[in-house]
């Protein structure tokens, strides 16, 4: 697989504007200025570093992704693995702690909070190799949410704090809340895709 | 939550009240060797770092709320925002992964433990959205490990929530709360 810079800057930009819109505050060089160093920010940044230096043919370029290591997991206090598949407008909240494995497939405009951990557990009965979690477009995962089968989430999905998601959701716009986590209701995708947490601040805790 | 100014004499009136109510929790004397040991602890420099942070909100020193802030959530991963209110005798337990949101009010004498997050609701269930209200805690409430406490809901005084519960209702007072979404297991 070969990622050129080009791409990994463009999904960057895309992150980076979906992030602002989110916050409510305009594009433009101040803005991205002010919201750089935040840790969910840096976060997605150093993955798409990590992800444009790990598919290079170079061992010096490669072993760079274990320099950037460091600062994502303390500074940012997130685990990104290089090799999962993320779609641009990933939003990372402020808090830290998701950890993503190599085997996630996330769609687009994807929202993740603290402590999400879509990665594959140590399960009976699954293929580490093979098995993907697979995620759609416009996801919202809450607060210390674990998703550790292989399980496919379809577009829209809103998954409440705490939940353990253990089977595919197949509707889109569902939300599902519990421990093993059910369907507690539908939303129309037209309102989850106008989703901002703007009024609760949840992600930015901006002063 | 109107703002009013914040004397430093308050904020260190907090700060000792925060300590004399873990001399409590621990069966111990709060003296001044007391006082020099618990510097060292990183739950009460945390603590600390976020009495300063609502002194210098409280004062319009928005910048220095900030880098306190900063600093607790580098360190020690707490994230407080600034437009919360906690009563005076906070106990964290352990400070990692603490996340307190917008609008939040906690009363006196409430213990966090680590990992608990506590905000306003973020997922649409209905046209009309989310409100920016945070829940209300009572008086001497226990948050177990890991316990999730979202919307605009109010949880009574000397309720205890154990441990991974994620609560999603209002709740009287002297409740006991367990599991994803939370039960009153409370018999009264």
């Amino acid at each position: 697989m070969h990622i050129t810079f080009k791409q990994t800057l463009e999904d960057f930009k895309q992150d980076l504007a979906r992030r602002l819109t989110l916050e409510g505050k305009a594009i433009n060089f101040w803005s991205v200025l002010s919201i750089i160093t935040s840790k969910g920010v840096t976060s997605v940044l150093l993955y798409r570093l990590k992800r444009y230096f790990y598919y290079k043919n170079n061992l010096i370029l490669k072993s760079a992704v274990r320099l950037l290591k460091f600062p994502e997991f303390h500074y940012c206090h997130n685990e990104l693995d290089p090799r999962a598949i993320i779609a641009p407008g990933l939003v990372l909240s402020d808090m830290g702690g998701v950890s993503l494995g190599f085997s996630v497939i996330i769609g687009k405009n994807c929202t993740f909070m603290g402590k999400a951990t879509p990665t594959l557990g140590a399960m009976e009965g699954i293929d580490l190799m093979n098995d993907r979690i697979r995620i759609g477009d416009y996801c919202v995962i809450g607060h210390n949410v674990k998703v550790i089968n292989p399980v496919t989430i379809a577009d829209g999905v809103q998954i409440k704090p705490n939940s353990v998601l253990m089977t595919s959701v197949k509707e889109s716009g569902t939300i599902i809340a519990g421990f093993p986590a059910k369907s507690v209701g539908i939303v129309p995708m037209t309102l989850i895709k106008s989703w901002s947490p703007i009024l609760s601040q949840t992600l930015a805790m901006s002063h | 939550m109107d703002k009013q100014s914040q004397s430093l004499l308050s904020t260190i009136t907090l700060i000792r009240s925060d300590m004399q109510f873990r001399c409590d929790y621990e069966h111990k004397q709060l003296t001044a060797l007391r006082v020099l040991a618990f510097l060292t602890n990183h739950a009460v420099i945390s603590q600390i770092l976020y009495r300063f942070q609502i002194f210098f909100h409280l004062n319009h020193l928005g910048i220095f709320a900030s880098i306190f802030k900063g600093i607790n959530s580098l360190i020690f991963t707490v994230n407080i925002h600034s437009k919360t209110q906690i009563g005076e005798g906070l106990l964290m337990l352990h400070p990692n992964y603490i996340f307190i949101g917008k609008n939040v009010v906690l009363g006196k004498r409430c213990i966090l433990a680590q990992q608990n997050s506590i905000g306003p609701a973020y997922v649409i269930e209905t046209e009309a959205g989310v409100s920016d209200q945070g829940p209300i805690i009572g008086d001497d409430v226990l948050c177990g490990v890991g316990c999730a406490i979202f919307g605009n809901i109010s949880i009574g005084s000397r309720s205890k929530i154990s441990v991974n519960t994620a609560v999603d209702k209002s709740f009287p007072s002297n409740a006991i709360l367990i599991g994803v979404p939370a039960k009153n297991l409370s018999l009264s």
